[in-house]
């Protein structure tokens, strides 16, 4: 093929969307929602309409919908996340993927139509190339119109709400790749049938059915899932036998096929998952843990990370640290008047109140420990709307007149066995045990509201990755979902190359 | 039967199809139709065509095997020496498709620029040249409109442009005049007697009898998938025997005043026609003048290649 040949393709495609109606319509659309995202800005306390015209705290709009923003340890970002998983999840992923078959459905209808298909296909390029360049004309067209989109909201956030979010951009290729794994096989269906309405249909029905066909295999997986999480093998034929009897022939042949389809068909459900993770990995909160998704998304301003993170009760008693673990982060103040440790030990069924009293067992064998209050708590909140249920632990330690306030948090990560302490130590002390509750109570605050649980979604979604075994791996899904393309490029192809017009 | 050769030597050719087949719609179950049934042609450089017959005679069929849009066929199909199908020979050929239609979303130019393109020409090439094409088949005014704003006419012109502003070595016209104007049509012969001059080889395949006579040198003539006659105008038309007077004044015995010279007399509104031999012409003339009868035109009788056409069809000529 000469260059002249692609230079006119390329510019053909150009011309076909541009006088689509369709793109010109969703067009508008986006552009309305991108004036959206700069007409109301989502700052750090408050939502503002046009620059400040208009703001109403998030308090309020949270109460709206029975949540107290209080608890929520980014609510500026709980807020966009939501707005941002309508925006690209809901509105472009599902309705406006639909939109865009309906728009790109009559493209190889309408190239082999009598009279149309003799024009092109006697020019000296081979019915492949036409067919492939009608397949990336399609892709130009999501691409065209989902960067428009995750750019204006990207530009729109950062302009009007301050939040510099560059994973959003990353919604425009995984929009594209969702519609070009649908997209290849709306194409085959149009040269099968040389039907635009029958290619629009019967790519919505596949699209519904795929996703069903997803979403039960997900379901079959669970006790996979849970070993993954942790679990050993008895404890999930524990609790799975006890749900449900052993599978009949019947229903081990659903699975079967069910399985046989999914591994088969292209995996669209999870373009929504490999975005968020995209996102994720452009934005990542500052510390993470990928088993159990405890996650301090923001590092407060006078806060420092340490390497070392001695603490006075555990240098000292060799019993007191056995019960937290190993040390997963260390912070300090600036000031170094103050040092938060985060612990983390493995534990299947301990639960925090139990592992609370325990520590406070522990910590009293110390002759310098006099008293330790015990309360519980609900430590921050999950994006997922999942409350921690934390037990916390206060005590003071009396040095030279001092009284050094001293706290433990303890609570369990996302279904992932481990058991977590946040230790909380003040050096610089307090004049009385009067002061030492509010010292405490100052120094959580700090953390409080920017930990809490990383939003993955479902255990799937967290298992999603690219060093998983390779049913639930990133490669295996991108890879078999590609591959499905290629068969139905092929088969259209094939198809096409003995038709006679 | 020999290969028709036409226009060049054995080897030399631009197309050469030798014992051509084709069948649609065979299968295990069914006989299919047999479109093509054993076609045998040699074509060479330089010269106009018209490709005539039936409807469903193949003729179609075989301008569309040539420009490989059908793709499977028994016998051999070569154009610029290739076999038809392969994409290098395609980008000297040019094609009106009967019927044909043009992408709706592009106006006028950008497919003509387009369509060039996809044939190896550059766009600063094609731009050049493509003003020149619009104004000589008078699209000048609806260049840049979409084309699903245009008329048959237009389109059609638009057609025949595309088919041509490459500058092929061979031009496959099917219908070429269809639903174009009587001023249009002039255009396109015109557009076909310079194409001849240039050396490019026009194939046209046309219902249009009076026009294929008109624009072609050569005519092949199929039915029922075989070619059953080729050679030129003059060959397919020849002299019927009879001659056509028309004189003034006229009377009604002027059968009478020929004194029996000739056969089968026969009056006509300004004159007669009678069966001659070229002495007996001189003398039926001497007459009339000795009568003093004017003699406003003398015309020797020639079969028209639509009777031609029809009486090979029906099979009253060999």
């Amino acid at each position: 093929m000469n260059i002249q040949a692609l230079k006119a393709l390329l510019q053909d495609a150009v011309y076909q969307i541009l006088d689509n109606w369709v793109f010109r319509i969703l067009t508008i659309l986006g552009g309305m929602l991108v004036l959206a995202t700069f007409l109301v800005g989502f700052r750090e306390d408050d939502i503002v309409l046009v620059f400040g015209l208009k703001s109403w705290s998030y308090a309020s709009v949270f109460a709206a919908f029975g949540t107290n923003a209080a608890t929520l340890p980014d609510p500026q970002g709980v807020l966009i996340n939501t707005v941002l998983d309508l925006l690209f999840n809901t509105l472009a992923g599902s309705v406006g993927l639909i939109f865009c078959i309906a728009a790109t459905a009559f493209f190889v209808p309408q190239m082999i139509e009598k009279g149309a298909a003799d024009v092109l296909f006697h020019k000296p390029l081979s019915r492949l190339t036409f067919y492939l360049a009608r397949y990336f004309t399609g892709l130009l067209f999501v691409a065209a119109l989902s960067t428009l989109m995750a750019g204006g909201v990207y530009l729109g956030l950062l302009v009007s709400s301050g939040y510099h979010d560059p994973g959003v951009l990353l919604a425009a290729p995984v929009l594209t790749y969702l519609f070009g794994l649908i997209f290849a096989l709306s194409m085959w269906i149009g040269v099968v049938t040389r039907s635009t309405v029958a290619s629009i249909l019967l790519t919505a029905l596949f699209f519904s059915f795929n996703g069903c066909v997803h979403y039960v295999w997900e379901k079959t997986q669970e006790g996979q899932l849970r070993r993954l999480d942790g679990l050993t093998d008895a404890d999930v034929a524990e609790t799975s036998e006890k749900k449900r009897p052993t599978d009949g022939p019947l229903l081990t042949l659903l699975k079967n096929t069910n399985a046989a389809l999914h591994y088969a068909l292209p995996k669209t459900g999870d373009a929504d998952v490999l975005a968020s993770k995209l996102r994720r990995a452009v934005n990542r909160p500052y510390f993470v843990e990928d088993g159990t998704l405890v996650a301090l998304f923001r590092l407060p301003d006078d806060l420092e990370r340490v390497d070392a993170a001695p603490t006075t009760e555990t240098s000292a008693d060799p019993a007191v640290l056995a019960l937290l673990g190993d040390v997963r982060l260390a912070l300090r103040t600036r000031d170094a008047g103050a040092s938060y440790t985060l612990f983390r030990r493995p534990s299947s069924k301990e639960s925090a109140t139990r592992a609370g009293k325990a520590l406070r067992d522990a910590l009293l064998e110390d002759t310098a420990i006099e008293d330790v209050d015990r309360d519980l708590a609900s430590f921050g909140l999950p994006l997922n709307g999942q409350s921690v249920s934390a037990s916390v632990l206060r005590w003071e330690r009396v040095d030279g007149g001092r009284v050094l306030p001293r706290m433990a948090v303890l609570f369990r990560g996302a279904e992932a066995k481990a058991l977590y302490t946040l230790w909380i130590e003040d050096d610089v002390g307090v004049a009385s045990s009067e002061l030492a509750r509010a010292r405490l109570d100052e120094l959580l605050a700090r953390v409080e509201n920017r930990m809490g649980l990383d939003p993955s979604g479902t255990s799937y979604e967290r298992h999603f990755t690219l060093t998983a075994p390779w049913r639930f791996n990133i490669l295996f899904s991108v890879g078999s979902s590609l591959a499905f393309v290629a068969v139905m490029l092929l088969l259209g192809w094939w198809k096409l190359a003995r038709i006679e017009f | 039967m020999p290969a028709p050769t036409s226009g060049a030597p054995h080897g030399d050719a631009l197309i050469s199809v030798k014992n051509l087949e084709k069948t649609y719609g065979k299968s295990r179950f069914k006989r299919g139709f047999r479109a093509l049934n054993g076609v045998t042609l040699e074509v060479g450089r330089g010269s106009v065509f018209g490709l005539l017959g039936p409807n469903g005679a193949g003729k179609t069929t075989l301008i569309k095997i040539l420009m490989g849009l059908v793709p499977r066929f028994e016998g051999e199909a070569l154009v610029f020496g290739q076999p038809a199908g392969t994409a290098r020979p395609r980008t000297r050929v040019g094609y009106l498709p009967e019927a044909h239609r043009l992408p709706n979303y592009l106006t006028g130019r950008q497919a003509l620029v387009l369509l060039g393109m996809y044939s190896g020409r550059s766009r600063a090439w094609l731009q050049q040249r493509i003003p020149g094409w619009i104004e000589r088949v008078g699209m000048e005014k609806s260049v840049d409109r979409k084309l699903r704003e245009y008329s048959k006419g237009m389109m059609q012109r638009i057609g025949l442009v595309q088919a041509l502003v490459h500058e092929p070595e061979l031009v496959f016209l099917d219908e070429p005049t269809d639903g174009v104007d009587p001023v249009g049509r002039k255009v396109v012969r015109e557009i076909i007697s310079e194409l001849r001059g240039t050396g490019v080889t026009v194939f046209i395949n046309s219902h249009l009898l009076m026009e294929v006579e008109k624009m072609c040198d050569r005519v092949v003539i199929m039915s029922a998938g075989k070619m059953i006659r080729e050679g030129t105008i003059e060959e397919l038309t020849p002299r019927t025997g009879r001659v056509r007077f028309e004189v003034e004044p006229t009377s009604d015995d002027l059968g009478a005043k020929l004194g029996g010279i000739g056969a089968n007399f026969e009056r006509t509104r300004s004159g007669f026609e009678l069966e001659l031999s070229r002495d007996e012409q001189d003398a039926v003339v001497d007459r009339l003048r000795a009568a003093g009868i004017s003699i406003r035109v003398i015309e020797p009788g020639k079969l028209t290649l639509e009777q031609s056409f029809i009486d090979l069809i029906e099979g009253k000529r060999a």
